[in-house]
């Protein structure tokens, strides 16, 4: 620093010294003075260049530069406040969009998981061979071979999730409750906040231990310290609390989440091979890759396969993704297509503010020129003009900021509830880091064109012309970058609009599928009766009384029931062997079924097609019954009356199967979501394939919610213990099942609302600019007896050679990138000739009109005063 | 400044600037314009050095601790900066100059490629 000090003192005056010692050397060898004087300087060079060069060695020079620049440019920005206003806001909502998904994508796709080493962990899943697809559902004893016999995970658990009742603390109430497997807490490395996790012995069958979610043990423990060791009553069973999840953790991520976790060592199906119904998640052993991981699990399968091949012949093999890639599934192609439609937002953006830049840089030329014959250097000149396009840009991301932090409010209202960590945008330091760096990126990407250009323009043409005639140097290439980035503009923005297009439609599309029921005027609800209450029979006979005393319910059009309803997330399935055609052991293909009280179809409004529906001649003791629809009719009955056959739908905890006849035929019903094609279902009597709840649906006259009162009464005044719970209409499922597409449609369509606003603003500018840097050109013409229609056609010719190269390429760009959308469009081509033909046609007269005022404008030109303006 | 004189001069080449200072200051303390005079008279005014360009190139070679500065008063009494090599730059002459020495035989060697097997 001294050294520094030291060294740059006096340096005006050593270079003073040594040009009067030149000086006097000239003088010496006969120059007049005045010519030494001259011949010195030459000699010396450029006083000030070699000033900021010796200066500059001294590095820190550079901050105050930027200090400088920093101020020469807020200056600047305040001289001309309507271009700054203009791109500033422009700048703002390009950043702020980008920052508001930004925050949704790195909520749900970037965070890390919360727990120690969260890449080790991945999901092990099996591969059905038959269906060539992974299978996430595991089996408990195949779950326990898995873990026994692999050298690759450090720990691995298993759970899977259900239901239950707490009753003893206060008001019973249902909590969404897991079966985990002893190491679930050891292998995510989370240590309880009081007691402990499962011990071995603690997932034997039959156990009954539990562990409670903070925020359960804090609203109906009162946070009590002492409840380790206590007993609480779960579906009527005693069990001990052995710990408390620390604040926060909810694994696996549910909605609402996880209450309490229990033991898998409750379930029904323990030790039952065959019966599907784990998760598992793996910690990986460090240097142990995922690929490593599923060899080795592929190997571990085939050998299961081949010792129980009733169970496990089609899962030889197996599938290991990392756990982020797993939980996050689907919505990933999604936000990474939103997150890139953005940043096309954002370029268009920067598109129009370079445009506006060089508009500016034009005024600007003699301003530069000096700065240049003052001695400033091209790279000096281009920073200082990249310290103000970046200065601009921090201005916009700090407002952008403010509308990302007001624009993911609204986002979250939006965004479907069903994807996994959603709930979790926050806009931390990531995202406000995100923010700066998109800000100055963007602040180099339009202000380097810009800086270029002007730098680029000799110093001396520039000041030896003057006045109006400066427009003209530089204009021809400037004009050019202008064109380039209204082209650049237009392609982008028809993509966007093309993205958005094809949404539209595909949701359209989405939104007239018939769910082949209907969904309109359906309540439904839930609750579980205790299986220590209840048994079985009693269920189904609660269940019958329930269903007679609600049909009778004013206002209530007919009562059913059902498991699971089309579109509530629900599957249970079942492998089908008809009659007559056997299958080898394990092979048999496996289909969807639904348990169903009679009147079912007739309350859910799915035509019968065929036969009967089940009633109430149908009982544990009468012949075996089963409907099917019309997609398992045409695959297993393709040329013959299915009504009277008979099939087995194999039941894996029992050795044997009965054989059940086909009583109806039922229309298709979407199951998971409108957008599939449909698939093979059958029907059981709940009377007779009892699987233990039942959800119920009441078609109603009016307002399904009116009610919602009256039932509840009816089911207390059955049971004042029971919670009714997943209260919802068939309309609330079918809106929830479109939540995700009509997210990306609705996204999609604002961004490419943004982007042919900012468009049409840039296409006007470059016409209008160019129209009045050209008003003396034009002048001259009409002088010399050119027609005011042949100016306007000559300015609209410009504009719409303009629109046409970036439809041309915004075409070019869209055949390009819509095929990234493939998996996200329902019912329409990714190349829909009417959509692009749509798009280009509106894209074209959006043009048209934003050369028009300008065209006008040119038209309207006084040859006099144009020319008189020279 | 005639064209011909021009063609007969050569732009110092990237660097070198910063050798033929160390050079100059071996036979003791200088001023910048002295500095100059030297590389001009020294090189036949060959080599041209737009005197300016001096100046960054002192002080980088100060900041790198090869030379020092002090005031002191010129030939006609007038107060001027002086430079002078410190050990450090004693050394790192050396390794320049033979740096420099090295890369001018190679260059030779590529360019006149006859005349280098012709001698012993």
């Amino acid at each position: 620093m001294r050294l520094r000090k030291r060294a740059l003192e006096n340096l005006d005056q050593d270079i003073r010294e040594h040009i009067e010692m030149e000086t006097q050397d000239n003088i010496d060898r006969g120059m007049s003075p005045e010519d030494a004087h001259y011949a010195a300087m030459r000699k010396f060079g450029n006083v000030t260049r070699v000033k900021e060069d010796t200066r500059e060695v001294w590095s820190f020079v550079w901050l105050e530069q930027l200090w400088q620049d920093v101020r020469y440019g807020l200056r600047m920005l305040r001289r001309s406040p309507g271009f700054t206003v203009v791109a500033i806001l422009t700048l703002a909502i390009g950043i702020g969009a980008n920052t508001a998904i930004f925050s949704v994508v790195n909520a749900v796709l970037l965070r890390r998981l919360p727990f120690p080493e969260p890449e080790q962990l991945v999901s092990v899943q099996l591969y059905d061979t038959i269906l060539k697809a992974p299978n996430e559902y595991l089996s408990i004893p195949t779950f326990f071979d898995w873990r026994r016999q692999n050298q690759v995970f450090n720990g691995m658990a298993a759970f899977s999730d259900y239901t239950c009742t707490l009753t003893g603390a206060g008001r019973p109430v249902h909590l969404n409750a897991e079966w985990v497997s002893a190491d679930f807490f050891s292998t995510l490395g989370v240590t309880p906040q009081l007691g402990r996790g499962f011990l071995p012995e603690e997932e034997k069958k039959g156990s009954n231990f539990a562990i409670l979610s903070d925020g359960l043990w804090r609203t109906m423990f009162n946070a009590d310290t002492n409840i380790i060791g206590r007993s609480i009553t779960l579906d009527n069973k005693s069990h001990i609390v052995i710990g408390v999840a620390p604040p926060g953790f909810d694994f696996p991520i549910m909605t609402p989440p996880v209450q309490i976790w229990t033991s898998i060592g409750e379930t029904r199906w323990y030790d039952v091979r065959g019966a599907h119904g784990l998760f598992v998640l793996g910690r990986i052993k460090p240097g142990v890759t995922v690929t490593q991981a599923q060899t080795e699990m592929s190997r571990i399968d085939g050998l299961l396969a081949k010792e129980y091949p009733d169970s496990n012949l089609r899962y030889g093999e197996a599938v290991v993704v990392p756990e982020l890639q797993h939980l996050v599934g689907d919505a990933r192609s999604a936000l990474w297509i939103l997150f890139g439609a953005v940043g096309f937002v954002l370029l268009i953006a920067c598109a129009n503010v370079a445009s506006l830049l060089l508009a500016r840089s034009m005024t600007r030329q003699r301003e530069m020129a000096i700065r240049t014959a003052l001695g400033a250097g091209r790279s000096r000149t281009i920073s200082q003009l990249l310290t103000e396009s970046v200065l601009l840009a921090l201005i916009s991301g700090f407002l952008g900021f403010g509308l990302a932090l007001w624009g993911t409010a609204g986002l979250l209202r939006l965004v479907p509830q069903n994807v996994p960590r959603i709930s979790q945008i926050q806009m931390d330091s990531k995202v406000f880091l995100f923010t700066l760096l998109a800000a100055i990126f963007t602040g180099i990407l339009f202000g380097l064109a810009p800086a270029l250009q002007s730098s680029r323009r000799s110093p001396f043409d520039t000041l030896r012309t003057s006045g109006a005639g400066a427009g003209f140097s530089g204009g021809v290439p400037q004009n050019r970058i202008r064109s380039a980035l209204v082209v650049t503009e237009m392609a982008l923005a028809l993509t966007l609009l093309m993205g958005a297009g094809l949404m539209l439609q595909s949701f359209v599309n989405l939104q007239r599928v018939n769910p082949g029921f209907n969904p309109h005027n359906a309540l439904t609800f839930t609750f579980d009766l205790p299986k220590n209450i209840y048994s079985n029979d009693q269920k189904t006979i609660f269940y019958g009384q329930l269903l007679d005393r609600l049909n009778s319910l004013p206002g209530v059009v007919s009562a059913a029931a059902a498991v699971t309803l089309p579109l509530s997330g629900g599957d249970l399935r079942t492998n089908v062997e008809v009659e007559g055609r056997p299958v080898l052991n394990g092979t048999a293909p496996e289909e969807e079924f639904g348990v169903v009280s009679p009147g079912y179809f007739k309350t859910m409004g799915i035509p019968l097609l065929e036969g009967r529906e089940f009633d109430s001649t149908d009982t544990a003791t009468s012949p075996l019954v089963v409907i099917v629809n019309q997609a398992f009719a045409m695959r297993y009955f393709p040329n013959e009356n299915p009504v009277g056959k008979r099939f087995k739908a194999i039941d894996p905890g029992r050795s044997d199967s009965p054989m059940r006849e086909i009583v109806g035929i039922v229309g298709n019903v979407k199951r998971g979501a409108l957008n599939e094609a449909p698939e093979p279902d059958l029907f059981l009597p709940y009377q007779q394939e009892f699987v233990g709840y039942l959800t119920l649906v009441v078609r109603t006259q009016g307002s399904p919610e009116a009610v919602m009162g009256t039932a509840r009464e009816l089911v207390h005044s059955m049971d004042a213990s029971l919670p009714l719970f997943d209260i919802k209409t068939m309309d609330q499922y079918v809106g929830e099942s479109v939540a995700q597409p009509r997210f990306n449609m609705i996204l999609l369509m604002i961004f490419a609302a943004l982007a042919l606003g900012l468009t049409t603003v840039g296409i006007y500018g470059v016409m209008a600019y160019s129209v009045t840097q050209r008003t003396h050109e034009i002048g001259i013409r009409m002088a010399l007896g050119a027609q005011r229609k042949e100016v306007m056609r000559l300015v609209l010719g410009n504009g719409i050679k303009l629109a046409l190269g970036g439809i041309v390429a915004g075409i070019a760009m869209a055949l390009a990138l819509m095929r990234l959308l493939a998996t996200l469009l329902f019912g329409i081509s990714t190349y829909d000739p009417l959509t692009f033909a749509g798009v280009a046609i509106a894209l074209m007269l959006v043009a048209l009109a934003a050369c028009y005022i300008p065209a006008h404008r040119a038209m309207r030109v006084d040859p006099m005063v144009a020319l008189r303006h020279e | 400044m005639s064209t011909k004189e021009q063609r007969e001069r050569i732009e110092l080449l990237q660097g070198t600037l910063d050798l033929l200072i160390l050079r100059t200051l071996l036979r003791g303390p200088v001023h910048g314009h002295a500095i100059a005079k030297a590389i001009e008279f020294d090189s036949d005014e060959v080599l041209q050095v737009e005197q300016g360009s001096l100046y960054p190139a002192l002080h980088r070679l100060i900041k790198r601790k090869w030379i020092s500065a002090e005031e002191g008063t010129s030939e006609n009494n007038r107060r001027a900066k002086f430079y002078k090599l410190t050990a450090k730059g004693r050394r790192q002459l050396m390794v320049e100059t033979n740096k420099w020495d090295k890369l001018a035989g190679a260059i030779a060697r590529i360019l006149r490629p006859g005349e280098q097997e012709g001698q012993p």
